[in-house]
């Protein structure tokens, strides 16, 4: 699979942790392999981490210390109302996106880019 | 986890703490992002080498520039601490090198009495050498510059006056918009 552009990613890194806390509660390195498990496979532990702490300085995310048997404790998130309603937000801006570039780029040229 | 793995992952851990503390971040919230740094290396670290965990981190500055975006101004203490002490450190170590030179002229001159003086560059300092018997005696004032140098670095990295402008901030209340 070809790489993807790092500021697009960059531009949905905060839609993407959203949606992967939306569905449980996780901690830093779990959802990077999550993210990496589903393709995005150019999200490192060095983009992640910083954004996860951003979303919760903004309040989008409430984060607890849960101990781990294997290690130190591990600090698990989990969105909050005001990042369900962020997330509702940007997929809905991200839809209109796709929906306003596949409407400009030619079908032809988007097939044979595949 | 080997002991060198482990000392490997703290490393990081103690530089991303640093570079948090350049940025800004308080005491409180770099021990949350350090417990929590150490936590994720941990867990990578089962499936790969402490080297590798460490290496996919990428640049620790950066990373700890994107975690704390808006600078906040507060004081660096501990970073003005540690630049302090390493800056007094290798200060004091220049002036016991110089003085070890001034001793060395001082025998190669075999003086019958004591002499003394002032180090050049080093203000304050003051070296006084006696020739007793077969031995000598060597006093050895280090001054003031290393106290000085020490002091200059503390409060050019920890940025003291940020207490004053961030009180004064609070003083006035929050910006309109």
């Amino acid at each position: 699979m070809a790489g993807h552009d790092a500021q697009m990613l960059k531009g949905v890194l905060s839609m993407l942790l959203l949606q992967v806390l939306r569905d449980r509660e996780d901690y830093g390195y779990s959802v990077v392999v999550r993210l990496q498990d589903s393709g995005v496979t150019d999200l490192g532990e060095g983009t992640v981490y910083p954004a996860l702490s951003r979303l919760e300085s903004s309040g989008l995310l409430t984060a607890r210390l849960v101990p781990s048997a294997s290690g130190p404790a591990r600090k698990y998130y989990t969105i909050t109302a005001a990042g369900l309603a962020e997330l509702g937000r940007s997929v809905g801006a991200w839809r209109s996106l796709v929906d306003a570039v596949d409407g400009v780029i030619p079908e032809r040229s988007r097939d044979r880019s595949r | 986890m080997n002991l060198i793995e482990r000392i490997r992952l703290e490393r990081a851990v103690q530089s991303y703490s640093w570079w948090l503390d350049l940025r800004g971040a308080s005491g409180r919230r770099r021990r949350g992002m350090r417990r929590e740094l150490r936590a994720n290396l941990f867990e990578a670290t089962s499936g790969t080498s402490a080297r590798e965990a460490v290496r996919r981190l990428g640049s620790l500055r950066v990373m700890a520039a994107e975690a704390v975006p808006v600078e906040r101004a507060r004081p660096r203490w501990n970073s003005g601490l540690q630049v302090a002490v390493a800056a007094l450190m290798t200060t004091l170590l220049v002036e016991v090198l110089a003085a070890l030179a001034w001793l060395d002229g001082a025998m190669t001159a075999a003086p019958e009495r004591a002499v003394t003086g002032p180090m050049t560059l080093f203000p304050g300092s003051s070296l006084a050498y006696e020739p007793e018997g077969a031995g000598f005696s060597l006093l050895f004032e280090p001054g003031w510059l290393c106290l000085a140098v020490g002091l200059v670095a503390f409060v050019g990295v920890a940025r003291p006056w940020r207490v004053v402008r961030a009180r004064t901030r609070k003083d006035r209340g929050p910006v309109p918009a």
